[in-house]
């Protein structure tokens, strides 16, 4: 593993969530979350750690903030909105870009590289014995939380048929 | 696994398939049958709890303990589960409660035996959900403020608590809560992060906002989540938390400043209601502070008083807020003569409010003597002062709204009640005024859980 990697690229990340908590606008302050994501994940990767920067940049970074954006897309229609969200957007990708940028120039240059750490690699058969063996009542206990979720948003969606 | 692990597990299984059955049927079945099976399968998993009352522990995974403190608190989060049932109403048109009921239900058996941080986190956020989902069904302007502070409110406690555990994690190396006990500062931080993830859960001062909008806004079956179901299984995790004693010096002391604010606090401003529920959900703040009290006085009856409060409190205020369900948003003058028009509501909301004022015959006053005698054993005087001075107040305004019950007849005829409703109510009487006059066998029960 490297530490001046991760410490590098964890700098970046608390200094794009930092922006991202002081940005007026919601779109901007996504995309430097996206970025602290990146970050974060190349930190993993510099940890020894590839699984958990994998599923890093695959879920939180990939997934959850695609659906952010969507939501966000989706509540604000129209052509009016449409305008005034292409003028926001204008300008909005540099600071995120040249973070994930600099939180991948290490490795580019060949600077980072988990040399001197074992390669922290985990298997599928490793990762199918953790979640079904050790921690199966975990495991079930998360689909029990998405039962909870999904229960609470099918209720709610459905169309408002008392005075809405 | 062996059939004895197996069924270690099955209370938590066929809670989590309650959920599931109330899900799948809610769309196509009518909305009494969806209650039905519920309840059946929850009722299910609490005859398997019963029957395992004096097995050996078998614990098939170490995520989970097994021992007599996660059988009590299972078998009375799943009583408490039974009870909301009974009285949680298709809101709005949504068929969904039944299933959202099981489901926290559910995420309090989970974290009555977690001995893992990850079963920590997980049953409290299932329950929290469940509970925002609840709240949140009738799809009116009060109902959306009360889910929408919950939902804050339990985001920043979830937010909290996690960065607890990482602290927890990097000071001890491990996830396990019995081994975070003692340690520097860091252990201190992570200590004082998770307790503050769990006061807001528990509504401690000053994590308590969301509770008097749960109460007042929501419907009555998430507020009983809140009062109820939720407060046993934090309870229970605080108790194994506070065995593990975690961050050394600063766990007790977190305890005592915010459950000491809580009782005071909670009575002073309950005091001042002329709700019933907006009271209640005051006050149920102020018992929460009792609880941490206890717990930061610590003392070999800590445990057992905390057990037997809980099992004093929950008929309690399950059956005030099944009445209170029943009648609508409801002031002090509204309850007048409600012995009169309904004495088995009236019966029920009187003792329920006498037991959470500590009078007897109920079971309310031994658990007050339980908590005045562990904080006394513990020699915590100013603690033992604080919940005085709490339960002096609370003599007042519980009194009032018990009065005014018993005061002569008038105004509209009391409310309907369903069968379920009626039977939920006298199990809570007999829960409430058996254990006021025959206490011996809780009090045994409570003992032999607290035990490690």
């Amino acid at each position: 593993m490297s530490w001046g990697l991760a410490i590098w690229a964890s700098a970046l990340a608390l200094a794009a969530a930092a922006l991202a908590v002081t940005r007026d606008s919601v779109v901007h302050a996504l995309l430097l979350l996206l970025a602290a994501l990146v970050a974060l994940g190349v930190a993993f990767f510099a940890l020894a750690s590839p699984f958990a920067g994998a599923i890093q940049l695959l879920i939180y970074a990939g997934a959850v903030v695609a659906v952010f954006v969507f939501v966000i897309m989706t509540v604000e229609a129209g052509p009016e909105a449409r305008a005034r969200e292409r003028a926001l957007l204008s300008g909005a990708w540099r600071w995120p870009a040249v973070v994930a940028v600099l939180a991948f120039l290490p490795m580019l240059v060949g600077l980072g590289g988990t040399a001197d750490g074992t390669p922290g690699g985990v298997g599928a058969a490793d990762l199918g014995l953790l979640m079904f063996g050790e921690w199966a009542v975990a495991t079930e206990l998360v689909s029990l939380l998405l039962i909870a979720g999904m229960i609470g948003v099918r209720a709610l969606s459905r169309k408002g048929r008392d005075g809405e | 696994m062996s059939g004895a692990e197996f069924l270690s597990l099955a209370p938590l299984a066929l809670t989590g398939l309650a959920g599931i059955a109330g899900m799948a049927l809610a769309p196509v079945a009518p909305a009494r049958a969806v209650r039905g099976v519920t309840a059946a399968l929850v009722a299910l998993a609490l005859v398997v709890a019963l029957s395992r009352a004096g097995a050996e522990p078998a614990a098939p995974y170490a995520l989970m303990v097994d021992d007599g403190l996660a059988r009590f608190g299972t078998v009375l989060a799943l009583l408490a589960g039974l009870g909301v049932l009974a009285f949680a109403r298709a809101e709005g048109g949504a068929r969904e409660a039944p299933a959202l009921v099981a489901v926290a239900t559910a995420g309090a058996v989970a974290l009555a035996g977690a001995a893992h941080a990850a079963v920590l986190f997980l049953g409290l956020e299932i329950t929290t959900l469940a509970m925002i989902a609840l709240a949140v069904l009738p799809r009116t302007a009060e109902a959306a403020e009360a889910g929408y502070k919950l939902f804050l409110m339990a985001g920043a406690g979830a937010a909290a608590l996690l960065l607890g555990l990482a602290f927890g994690f990097a000071d001890s190396g491990s996830l396990m809560l019995d081994a975070w006990a003692g340690g520097g500062p860091v252990a201190a931080v992570g200590a004082a992060l998770v307790l503050a993830g769990l006061a807001f859960k528990f509504s401690l001062v000053p994590f308590h906002m969301w509770t008097p909008d749960l109460f007042s806004g929501a419907p009555a079956s998430a507020a009983a989540m809140a009062g109820a179901v939720s407060k046993v299984a934090v309870g229970i995790a605080l108790l194994r938390l506070t065995e593990a004693a975690p961050g050394g010096a600063a766990w007790p002391l977190g305890l005592a400043l915010a459950g000491g604010a809580a009782a005071i606090l909670g009575n002073l401003v309950a005091l001042r209601q002329e709700s019933l529920s907006r009271m209640l959900g005051y006050s149920t703040i102020a018992h929460s502070g009792y609880l941490a009290l206890v717990l930061a006085a610590g003392g070999g009856l800590a445990g057992e008083a905390l057990l037997v409060y809980l099992a004093a409190y929950v008929p309690a205020i399950l059956a005030a807020l099944c009445v209170a369900a029943a009648l609508g948003p409801v002031t002090r003058d509204d309850l007048r003569g409600l012995v009169h028009r309904q004495p088995l509501a009236g019966a029920a909301m009187a003792l329920a409010l006498l037991s959470m004022a500590g009078l007897p015959p109920t079971a309310g006053f031994i658990g007050k003597v339980y908590l005045f005698s562990a904080l006394a054993a513990a020699e915590a005087w100013a603690l033992l002062g604080v919940a005085a001075l709490g339960a002096a107040l609370a003599f007042v305004y519980y009194l009032r709204f018990a009065v005014a019950a018993f005061a002569s007849a008038e105004g509209a005829p009391g409310p309907t009640l369903g069968w379920p409703a009626r039977a939920a109510l006298v199990v809570a009487l007999a829960a409430l005024v058996g254990p006021g006059l025959y206490p011996e066998p809780l009090i045994a029960l409570a003992s032999a859980a607290a035990l490690p």
